[in-house]
């Protein structure tokens, strides 16, 4: 690796790594499938770096790599355009601007692992049971003796209690 | 339902993947028509990935904690980690000295795979453990499935293994063990000669510096009358340590190990079967076959040389001239040194350390850390080592010594039996003997301290520290092939191998100064419904390995494991072609790619439940996580000496995808070994060796199969094919 090649690594890594959860949810927000999502952010990965000598380093990375991102979920989305499943290209880039300009999502990342570790200790194992990877709904529903729709049901109690509690989170960091 | 709560039951649906076409197009024109709506669309869609992040990366109870953007981003590192390699390894091929630079640096400043996280307690596991309960033998799987497509970062740092990412960068050593250099290696290294094949030369050439090369004259000390000595093994810069005895492993003096064997030796070398045992004669008594050489330095007064040198700074005018030790004072300020003596006797020094050395069987250790190994026999006479707090002499012994900055000596005995003495009141006591598995401080008088296995271990440092290799193999791979047997009827799966035929056993070690406690013995045998492994593994803490099967997969490793890649596809051959995302460098994935006939096979102890686990992952995108299938049997089982284990496997071909159509005799298939360490607590990736590989690839192992290297399957043997005489495997060479 030449020298210069080094140094711009030196300096992509740490930006990467600090904003690549950002990116992720940002990529999740326009994909629908978990699966994809994470085959998405693969891709993202190599064209942040690709073209990470374009980057003026005085810019908000987080933008910049989401400005980029955008664009392989378009790819992804034109792959998927006979999917009734997927929205309209409209609306992903109002999403996709939307998200762009939204700078609470670190907040959002934060407060996450205080409302984590308010819920219940058996929520909190289900959910993270239930996204861990390579979890299947229907088994862990099996096993935990309900109907898949039942578990989802759950699940989704769980995260619009998290949902609450990280609004209420900021909210209260916003009025301190 | 309020109209909140219908829009966000719609947007689970479509977070969650079951929502029909019909709710889709309702979410579009909801989210279409309203700011609001897209706000609480995207804060859930943003959460479902946080969650997502954080159930990959669970280690909640870290203390002190990370923050949880710090936790979240980790596993980006292993993501990106194949870009790195990527950029690396397309580099690689033109410059070898720069890149091994490049890649030491990485591994160290980001550790891949399993080095990437650290582990500690986890939640999930403490819940399954009622599950488990319940279910005695079942595999897991019957409590959980974890089949399905991995994450790009299960992607990405599946290996957690740069192949022989650190194999290319010393090219004399490649040289020297006969392997091709190529052209454009390290300049000044291209060492021509083929050392394998010589007897007694341990010479190697390092960049412009040549080490090693001391052949003695005959001497005369004491009783023994001793030939000439040669010593392979030397530095390279301390992290690149030398892989001594490039000259012939067997044939020439490596202070009693026996894991220097040439490359390229085993099922496809000269030899096709190696010899591996305890009884390599010690160095001064092996090398008369080198008293001709006319390189002769060590002269008459010489009672010691040193055999291994791992970052050895010796004070002003107190290190040996030409490593060769005169009686006199050493004083060893840092690094690692192994001493072979005249007497038979060999000592690691671990700096700093101050030895004074009286005569070939009678040192002094004033400061520092010594393990000492006398080997026993009618030639072997007394070792004695002094402290100012005690005096130790044996024979047939193995022990540690320390002096500690207190004064105090802390004394461990291995192997054998100890004569030691302690002072009380300046007066010397008479001797007692200590026993194997004992320790003891002496101070004014001794007293009996917990016996602490890896008390005198150098345990591999960890993918962090800067001494250390990151996520570099901790060897240089020395097997292209191993030989598949045909497993006997009768195989008892108890990790107990004393019921198989080990005569295609490879035997792959970390180099110094690791060898000793950190390598593998690995041997497969075969037949129509299974492939069995066997594996006895060097390892300062066997069995510890804390973590559970439902962790995230990549972590499934992290706690001490034997993984293997392996193919049976026969239609692929050898090599094999497969490469995953980032080899392909955006070509499409051909079914070779993706074939469920190239399987990364992880087999790990659980230890708080006794679990021997399994995981399974399939083509180069390490698709379809399998982890406790029904199906296969595991058993492993701890060295009565603390100091290794042995795991044996039998996994059906089934789980393999070839139930259908086997290997059989003849066939040629990919097929790599890994061997993964952990900390002490079991939860921490400390290093990893790997091989059988094709070392004339480049690549990383988990991006292009091409590297593998290749498994043989043999016929069945003609009649009793197990019971003939297995070698006995030594369970601490």
């Amino acid at each position: 690796m030449e020298p210069g090649e080094e140094q711009r690594h030196r300096r992509f890594l740490p930006l990467f790594t600090a904003h690549e959860a950002s990116v992720h949810g940002f990529v999740r927000s326009l994909v629908p499938q978990r699966e994809d999502a994470a085959e998405v952010m693969q891709r993202v990965a190599i064209v942040l770096w690709e073209k990470f000598g374009e980057f003026d380093e005085g810019r908000d990375f987080r933008k910049w790599a989401c400005g980029v991102a955008r664009f392989e979920v378009l790819a992804y989305w034109r792959d998927k355009a006979r999917d009734r499943h997927v929205f309209d290209e409209t609306l992903l880039w109002t999403l996709a601007e939307e998200a762009v300009e939204d700078s609470r999502g670190e907040s959002r990342r934060a407060a996450l692992e205080t409302c984590l570790e308010k819920l219940p200790a058996w929520q909190r194992e289900v959910v993270l049971a239930a996204y861990a990877p390579g979890a299947r709904i229907h088994q862990l529903a099996a096993k935990r003796g309900q109907t898949p729709m039942s578990l989802y049901k759950l699940l989704h109690r769980i995260r619009l209690a998290l949902l609450d509690c990280i609004g209420r989170t900021l909210e209260a960091e916003g009025n301190r | 339902m309020s109209e909140r709560e219908q829009l966000l039951s719609l947007i689970q649906k479509y977070a969650d993947g079951v929502a029909t076409a019909d709710e889709v197009a309702w979410l579009q024109s909801r989210l279409r028509d309203d700011h609001g709506s897209r706000r609480l669309f995207r804060e859930y869609m943003e959460l479902d990935a946080a969650l997502e992040r954080a159930a990959a990366f669970q280690n909640r109870a870290a203390a002190p904690r990370p923050s949880v953007d710090q936790r979240l981003a980790a596993p980006s590192l292993r993501q990106f980690a194949s870009l790195r390699q990527l950029a690396s390894t397309v580099v690689a091929m033109a410059i070898f000295g720069l890149v091994a630079f490049t890649l030491g640096w990485f591994a160290r400043e980001y550790p891949l795979g399993w080095p990437a996280a650290d582990g500690e307690g986890n939640r999930l596991a403490d819940v399954s453990a009622a599950d488990r309960r319940g279910l005695p033998h079942a595999p897991l799987s019957a409590s959980r499935d974890f089949s399905t497509s991995p994450s790009a970062a299960d992607n990405a740092a599946a290996g957690t293994a740069f192949d022989r990412a650190g194999s290319d960068f010393d090219g004399s050593q490649a040289a020297a063990a006969g392997r091709p250099v190529r052209s454009g290696a390290v300049g000044g290294n291209a060492a021509g000669t083929d050392a394998a094949n010589e007897v007694a030369v341990g010479s190697r050439t390092v960049g412009s510096r040549t080490v090693g090369s001391h052949t003695a004259g005959s001497h005369t000390a004491g009783s023994h009358t001793v030939g000439s000595h040669t010593a392979g093994s030397h530095l390279v810069g301390g992290r690149a340590a030398g892989t001594e005895g490039a000259a012939g492993g067997q044939g020439t003096g490596n202070g009693g190990n026996a894991d220097k064997g040439p490359f390229g030796a085993g099922n496809t070398g000269a030899r096709s079967s190696r010899s591996v045992g305890p009884s390599m004669p010690s160095p001064f008594n092996r090398a008369l076959n080198a008293a001709s050489s006319a390189a002769a330095r060590l002269t008459a007064a010489t009672v010691a040389v040193v055999t291994r040198d791992v970052g050895a700074q010796w004070g002003p005018g107190a290190g040996p001239a030409d490593d060769s030790l005169v009686p006199g004072t050493y004083d060893l300020r840092e690094g690692t040194v192994e001493v072979a003596f005249r007497s038979g006797a060999k000592a690691v020094l671990v700096g700093p350390a101050r030895l004074d050395v009286h005569d070939a069987s009678h040192v002094s250790l004033n400061t520092g850390r010594v393990r000492v190994t006398v080997p026993e026999g009618p030639d072997e006479g007394s070792f004695r080592v002094d402290t100012p707090t005690s005096r130790l002499a044996d024979a047939g012994t193995e022990y540690g010594v320390e002096v500690q900055p207190s004064g105090c000596s802390l004394v461990q005995v291995y192997e054998g039996e100890l004569s030691a003495s302690a002072k009380v009141e300046s007066r010397w006591q008479p001797e007692q003997p200590i026993g194997e598995g004992r320790a003891l401080r002496f101070g004014d008088g001794m007293e009996e301290v917990p016996f602490w296995p890896e008390r005198f271990v150098q345990l591999l440092p960890g993918p962090e520290a800067p001494e250390g290799r990151g996520s570099l193999p901790y060897n240089r791979s020395r097997y292209r092939s191993i030989t598949v047997g045909a497993a006997p009827s009768n195989l008892v799966i108890d990790g107990d191998l004393s019921d198989w035929n080990l005569s295609h056993r490879i035997r792959a070690a970390c180099e110094p100064p690791y060898s000793e406690h950190y390598y593998l013995e690995g041997t497969l045998l075969y037949d129509r419904d299974h492939l069995y492994v066997g594996a006895h593994v060097g390892d300062p803490h066997p069995l510890r390995g804390k973590i559970s099967p439902l962790e995230h997969a990549n972590r499934h490793g992290m706690g001490g494991a034997v993984s293997l890649r392996i193919s049976t596809d026969r239609q692929a051959g050898w090599p094999l072609r497969a490469e995953n995302v980032v080899a392909r460098l955006g070509r499409p994935a051909g079914p070779q790619d993706v074939s469920d006939k190239l399987a990364f096979v992880v087999m790990w102890y659980y230890a708080p439940s006794q679990l021997s686990c399994l995981h399974l992952r399939y083509g180069m995108d390490m698709h379809s996580l399998k982890v406790n299938p029904e199906g296969y049997r595991g058993a492993f089982r701890a060295d009565a000496n603390g100091r290794g284990y042995t795991l044996e496997y039998a996994i059906p071909w089934k789980l393999l995808n070839a139930a259908d159509d086997p290997p059989r005799a003849g066939d040629e298939l990919g097929f790599m070994f890994l061997t993964h360490w952990s900390d002490a607590d079991g939860k921490k990736w400390q290093g990893q060796l790997i091989d059988v590989t094709d070392p004339d690839e480049h690549g990383f192992n988990f991006e292009r199969a091409a590297t593998w290297g290749k498994a043989i399957y043999q016929s069945p043997a003609p009649s009793s094919p197990s019971q003939s005489s297995p070698p006995s495997l030594p369970s601490s060479p």
